[in-house]
């Protein structure tokens, strides 16, 4: 939809300027217009057309006129996005004072995310509290909403999913509330992840049933590989239950969405998660007895692994 | 000799009726005292039962088609379906008004249908009807279409727009079977959306039924060979649907919601298309007649730039814009240009650009579905195939476009119209008001640009269009033709593609929309449409091809046409196929019952079992009616009964025919239901092997009535409002009865009939037993199949209810 819009607003533009006869395209509207294209393709992985975008903004918006500083945030943003895929967290936080300069909000967000990833909690969880008390006044619902969700994951990270679920349900409550229907589904995928981590999956497969569709519609590739891996962890999980025949076909299932998920991450060079979906195959093959499949993963995790050094959090605390 | 009148008839009568043209087809609603009747006028007429007067009658025309072959409730009876041979649609009719809610064609003509209704629970379905009410929080209401428009549907244009909704009925899957000649089976989900294309069945399909769990569909064909035909069951196995029914039913529930919004914007267009008037084409026309006529040599657009640079106008021109053209006709051009546009504008904004994102948004859902491929790739959804958002946003851009051009025009036309009728009036030398003799630097730019971009000669266009000039630029969008545009828009120097051409990896961007520059709107909306088609087609095929045929049993042979008969029937609690059909044996058709169940792994006692009817006693005068019965039709009441239409063969003319109900608890007695076993086999025809199958005679003494003065000939039972409508062979008397009357009856003097009824415990006499002994041997052929009789005493009161 949001595609639908920029461009409609695109070609609009175009003709007006046409029809008037002068360069009347260095609007606000336009520089917005693209730069949101330019943030849909890298969300969908094609990053060479992404910076081509970007590339013609800077030179039809030189860094010192009046709208440029909105490609430089959306610029800056899709190198973080791809340096946090990438687990190069320093690179990262490097990034995070230019976001800052741009849009503090924005900037102590990204700052919280990265020290979550580096895995210092309590000033992770410090920077996001002051932040949710300083959105909550700005009434910036959608960035409330991204920060409960980034504080739920800190606890159940913390190993404490009970304390995350109240968080979880003022996240769903608001994004219904004001119609966020791609962050209503963002929150589902969490709700049933904390479900998963609660010893209910098949609760949380259920769950996924009603958030699974929009995400693999419209969201960015990331999100669609971490639907999919989660939808796998959760078969695994409620197979457990069942007898022999049933549960090797639930774990051919999942061995499926695996490799959807790893698909999905692959378009992205999210390598850190390649090598989780790869070391779950591994183990799930090793589990029906299919050695030279799980050999072949096995390898592939430990390539990947000796180039990433594990961060030491555990696999499945991981949404 | 008999005495009849003096017994209490059961069934009361509640209707009777002579009706002008032949009934070819009736039914009853499941949920309401609705009978809705096809006749060969091909009217389609709701009567009530009560005095069974006319509710509406649903008038033959062009449009929908004059041959209705058949008809079909919605299982919550808010929607009939019929078929039209003539126009090989299906129309669906509201049960309130006579009118088509929705229509489609179909490839060949379609003899039977059947509409069932899935019953199956499960909390995954829950969880997906529960998911349907998103679209319609996010997305706005569709407005209504104006009404002053020529439109053969009238679903968009009712004053709620809810009718979509209602059309759709509820969320819980119903599927509408269509069978016709030559093996043409298909299923539309909601009555609306095809979901699958069934191959393979050989002849012309007789009777239809889904079994409401979804694991099977039983089919009836007739194939005929020199004058009789040959008619065989079928039975074909839809483990596809059955196993992926919540997400069958959401994929349904979008197909259909996809197909309604194209309809939508069909009509949005054709609003358009009817908006935009003729009269526009007149200045295009008189300027090409203008061109032909002139001897100068200047060019039209000098000739115009003259006027308006020195404010005189050559003779040529003068008569033109003087005779021709006329101030009063440039007013009234004026105005009608300014109305038509405006409107337009107004349509495209309101109703197709909101049409189509709502249509955008149930796409992507859809490309979200079928990237599930756990899920919905075995249905044939393909992420691939839906490149259908692509198209859609195309046409997005189009319209847009189209708007972007009636904005121009209007601003363009206004100026030039004022300018001109300035200019003419001074010809005529009337006097100028002040305020329109102004005229800015701007303005003169302004006109002269319009004359330059609009008033060249072009003589390619000559050749291809017959004329000149293209000032009116609306209409182009709007035609129906494949050509390209006759005057495409200026995309040059245009800075987005621009950089979008030079651009080497944006350009081959899979989010972004193709654009058309050349092309019309209705090309685009066309080929979006194909695109649209094309992946909704495929699940159809797949699904189609899921479900084999896994049994054959070849029937009978006959050359007797029924309309409703053999009949099919589907008990919901122990799915069951019953299938009820007659074998000529003797020149007496006896009444068989083949059931089935509906898991074809599954297998059911007394597979195959027919029914004699030996007597009927009265239940006051112990007068026992003893005679020949052949069965003239027969069809389900409820899941218990069967209702029956009997002839007494050696009956007086007039006292000839019976209305009989048969509890099917006795037909399967479980006490002795091993005696009654098929000993032929199913790959022969059954007629062949009339001795092999099972008969049980049975004998009444309550629940029939004798049909007097009636050449009755067919019956239609509705269990659910306890009535029944017998059809005189005629086809041209109706007669309603009411079937639970015993009830009342029993209700009024209950306690002399109770005793009454505990004192006779056995009815019927020695002498029964010995002559329908004396007939078996008589018929010989059926000596060797078990048989026993039956005695109705008094019938369980569960069967009265």
């Amino acid at each position: 939809m949001a595609l639908q819009q920029a461009q409609m607003l695109l070609s609009m533009n175009s003709l007006e300027a046409v029809n008037a006869g002068v360069q009347q395209n260095n609007t606000e509207s336009f520089a917005v217009a693209l730069c949101h294209l330019a943030e849909l393709h890298a969300e969908q992985g094609c990053f060479a057309a992404a910076s081509e975008v970007l590339k013609h903004l800077k030179e039809r918006f030189p860094p010192n006129s009046q709208h440029a500083q909105l490609w430089m945030l959306c610029d800056q943003k899709i190198q973080f996005d791809r340096a946090m895929n990438d687990g190069k967290y320093h690179l990262a936080d490097s990034l995070v004072t230019g976001i800052t300069a741009l849009n503090s909000i924005e900037g102590v967000y990204r700052k919280a995310v990265v020290l979550q990833a580096q895995n210092q909690m309590s000033e992770a969880h410090k920077l996001l509290q002051k932040l949710l008390v300083h959105c909550q006044k700005l009434k910036n619902t959608e960035m409330v909403i991204s920060v409960l969700l980034s504080v739920a994951e800190l606890y159940w990270r913390s190993s404490s999913p009970t304390i995350a679920l109240p968080m979880l349900l003022q996240a769903l409550a608001l994004s219904k509330e004001y119609r966020l229907q791609y962050l209503a589904s963002e929150t589902v995928l969490n709700l049933a992840f904390a479900q998963l981590i609660l010893g209910i999956p098949e609760q949380a497969l259920s769950l996924l049933h009603m958030a699974i569709e929009p995400i693999l519609a419209d969201g960015a590739i990331l999100d669609k590989g971490r639907a999919m891996f989660l939808v796998a962890k959760c078969q695994v999980a409620s197979a457990a239950s069942y007898d022999q025949p049933k549960k090797a076909e639930a774990l051919e299932a999942a061995i499926e969405n695996l490799n959807e998920a790893k698909n999905y991450f692959a378009k992205v060079d999210c390598k850190e998660r390649i090598r989780d979906v790869v070391y779950f195959q591994a183990r799930l093959y090793h589990t029906l007895g299919k050695t030279q499949e799980r050999n072949r993963c096995a390898m592939l995790f430990r390539q990947l692994h000796q180039e990433l050094p594990s961060h030491g959090v555990p696999l499945i605390n991981h949404l | 000799m008999l005495r009849f009148p003096t017994c209490f008839p059961s069934f009361r009568v509640v209707g009777e009726k002579q009706l002008p043209q032949e009934i070819i087809f009736l039914v009853w609603s499941p949920k309401r005292d609705l009978i809705a009747l096809a006749n060969t006028a091909g009217e389609v007429l709701l009567h009530r039962l009560a005095s069974f007067h006319r509710v509406w009658s649903f008038p033959p025309n062009e449009n929908t088609g004059k041959e209705v072959t058949c008809l079909a409730w919605r299982p919550d009876g808010k929607l009939l379906a019929f078929a039209l041979a003539d126009t090989k649609k299906i129309v669906l009719c509201d049960v309130e008004k006579p009118e088509s809610l929705h229509s489609f064609s179909v490839e060949a003509p379609v003899s039977c249908m059947h509409w069932m209704e899935v019953t199956v629970e499960s909390s995954v379905l829950t969880s997906f009807y529960n998911a349907e009410d998103e679209s319609n929080l996010l997305l706005p209401k569709l407005p209504t279409l104006p009404k002053n428009y020529s439109n053969t549907s009238k679903i968009f244009s009712e004053e709620n727009s809810d009718e979509i909704i209602k059309l759709l009925g509820d969320v819980r899957l119903n599927i509408l079977v269509l069978g016709g000649s030559s093996g043409f089976i298909e299923l539309y989900a909601y009555g609306m959306f095809k979901i699958a294309r069934v191959t393979g069945i050989a002849g012309t399909c007789l009777a239809l039924c889904l079994s409401s769990d979804l694991k099977s569909l039983s089919v009836v064909t007739e194939v005929s060979t020199n004058g009789a035909s040959e008619v065989s069951y079928f039975q074909l196995e839809t483990n596809l649907l059955y196993s992926f029914l919540p997400e069958v039913t959401r994929m349904a529930r979008k197909f259909t919601h996809i197909s309604a919004l194209l309809q939508y914007i069909n009509l949005s267009l054709t609003c358009m298309c009817e908006a935009w008037e003729e009269i526009l084409m007149q200045m295009d026309s008189r300027l090409t007649k203008f061109v032909q006529e002139k001897n100068t040599t200047t060019s039209v657009q000098d000739e115009f730039m003259h006027l308006l640079l020195w404010g005189k106008a050559s003779a040529e021109l003068q008569t033109l814009l003087m005779n021709q053209l006329t101030v009063k006709g440039l007013k009234k051009l004026g105005q009608s240009i300014e109305s038509s546009y405006s409107s337009i504008q107004k349509l495209v904004i309101s109703h197709l650009q909101s049409g189509s994102e709502s249509l955008l948004y149930h796409l992507s859902e859809l490309k979200g579905m079928a990237s599930w491929k756990q899920k919905y790739e075995p249905l044939g959804l393909d992420a691939a195939g839906i490149e259908a958002i692509t198209a859609v946003g195309s046409f997005i851009l189009k319209a847009n476009e189209l708007l972007q051009v009636i904005d121009s025009s209007m601003k363009n036309f206004k100026a030039f119209f004022r300018w001109l009728y300035v200019a003419m009036l001074r010809m005529t030398e009337d006097h100028v008001l002040p305020e329109l003799n102004k005229m800015t630097q701007k303005d003169i730019t302004f006109v002269a640009e319009f004359l330059t971009e609009h008033f060249n000669e072009a003589p390619d266009l000559y050749n291809r269009k017959g004329k000149y000039f293209n000032v009116e630029r609306v209409g182009q969008y709007l035609k129906d033709e494949d050509d390209d545009l006759v005057s495409p828009p200026n995309t040059e120097g245009n800075q987005w593609y621009d950089f979008l051409q030079n651009s080497s990896h944006l350009k081959e961007s899979p989010l972004l929309f193709p654009y058309y520059p050349r092309k019309s709107l209705h090309f685009v909306k066309r080929r979006m449409e194909n695109i649209i088609d094309q992946c909704l087609q495929k699940p159809a095929d797949v699904i189609g091809k899921s479900m084999n045929q896994a049994i054959c049993i070849p029937l009978y042979r006959d050359t007797r046409r029924l309309f409703k008969f053999p009949f099919l029937w589907n008990n919901k609690t122990s799915n069951l196929h019953y299938l009820l059909f007659t074998i000529l044996e003797d020149s007496l058709y006896k009444m068989c019952i083949l059931r089935r169940h509906t898991d074809i792994s599954q297998s059911v006692s007394n597979g195959l079992i027919a029914i004699k009817f030996g007597s009927f006693t009265y239940a006051t005068t112990e007068k026992v009616r003893r005679s020949i019965y052949s069965c003239l039709d027969a069809q389900f009441y409820d899941d218990e009964t069967v209702t029956v239409v009997l002839k007494d063969t050696v009956g007086r003319e007039g006292r000839d025919r019976l209305l009989v109900q048969l509890p099917l608890s006795l037909v399967y007695n479980s006490e002795d239901s091993a005696e009654y076993q098929f000993t032929g086999t199913y790959s022969t025809r059954l007629d062949e092997q009339c001795s092999a199958i099972p008969t049980r005679t049975m004998h009444f003494e309550k629940h029939w009535r004798l049909l007097e003065s009636m050449k009755a000939q067919y019956v239609a039972g509705n269990g659910f409002r306890k009535v029944s409508c017998v059809l005189s062979s005629n086809l041209r008397h109706v007669r309603v009865f009411e079937m639970d009357i015993d009830d009342e009856w029993e209700l009024d003097e209950s306690s002399d009939e109770e005793e009454e009824a505990s004192n006779k415990p056995v009815k019927i006499k020695e002498e029964v037993l010995s002559e329908s002994e004396a007939e078996n041997q008589q018929a010989g052929a059926a000596a060797l199949a078990p048989e026993i009789v039956i005695k109705v005493e008094k019938l369980d009161p569960e069967l009265d209810s």
